[in-house]
């Protein structure tokens, strides 16, 4: 799964823990979904979602889906 | 009406530092009871409760990419522990293993080693084993994804 988490962050101008507060879990998850090591569940992708005030596909990618763009 | 932190975030840190208080109340009970001769047991029973109602509450604040790291930790962790416990185990009742290290150990940390403090030490052992696996896989897990 690929994600824009970094770049919308960046376009926020919000830190990791800016969007952990946001979210209401650690700076280290936040790190862990945005590089990819964990995908989250459907309620944490909606949250960030939300967050984001985007839908989850502008977000969230699958792989397959994304290489086939490319 | 509750005075506890609304955010996760929050009560997670809270319960954590509860915790290590609480352990280190622990500790200092150990020490106290050897410095002074006193029986500590009933207080440190107390403790040890605080701590698992503690552990309970932290776990349930963790979010959900901290308790994937626990799972997975104590699955691993935990698995590869059980394997050294039946490993040794196995090793130890065929004698495949030295016994001896174990009966010096024995005499040098008791004054008085017989089948009770044997068996304590094989109750202490196991989930001591138990509990290495599972920090050594979530240290590893943990920290490749911070």
């Amino acid at each position: 799964m690929r994600n824009r988490l970094k770049v919308l962050r960046a376009e926020r101008n919000w830190s990791q823990a800016d969007l952990a507060e946001k979210l209401d879990v650690s700076r280290q998850s936040v790190n862990a979904i945005e590089t990819g090591k964990y995908d989250p569940s459907l309620p944490l992708a909606f949250k960030i979602a939300k967050v984001f005030g985007l839908p989850i596909e502008q977000i969230f990618n699958d792989d397959d889906v994304a290489q086939a763009a490319e | 009406m509750t005075t506890l932190p609304v955010s996760q975030n929050k009560r997670r840190v809270l319960y954590r530092n509860l915790m290590i208080a609480a352990i280190a109340l622990l500790g200092v009970l150990a020490i106290a009871s050897r410095i002074f001769d006193v029986n500590v047991h009933g207080v440190a029973l107390v403790v040890v409760a605080i701590c698992a109602v503690l552990s309970f509450l932290q776990f349930n604040a963790l979010d959900e990419v901290a308790k994937q790291a626990h799972y997975i930790a104590w699955y691993w962790g935990g698995l590869v522990a059980l394997i050294a416990i039946s490993v040794i185990g196995v090793g130890l009742s065929t004698d495949f293993i030295s016994y001896a290290p174990v009966q010096a150990w024995l005499e040098t940390w008791t004054n008085n080693p017989n089948e009770e403090t044997s068996f304590l030490l094989g109750l202490i052992a196991s989930p001591t084993l138990l509990m290495l696996g599972f920090a050594a896989w979530w240290a590893a897990y943990w920290l490749r994804r911070r």
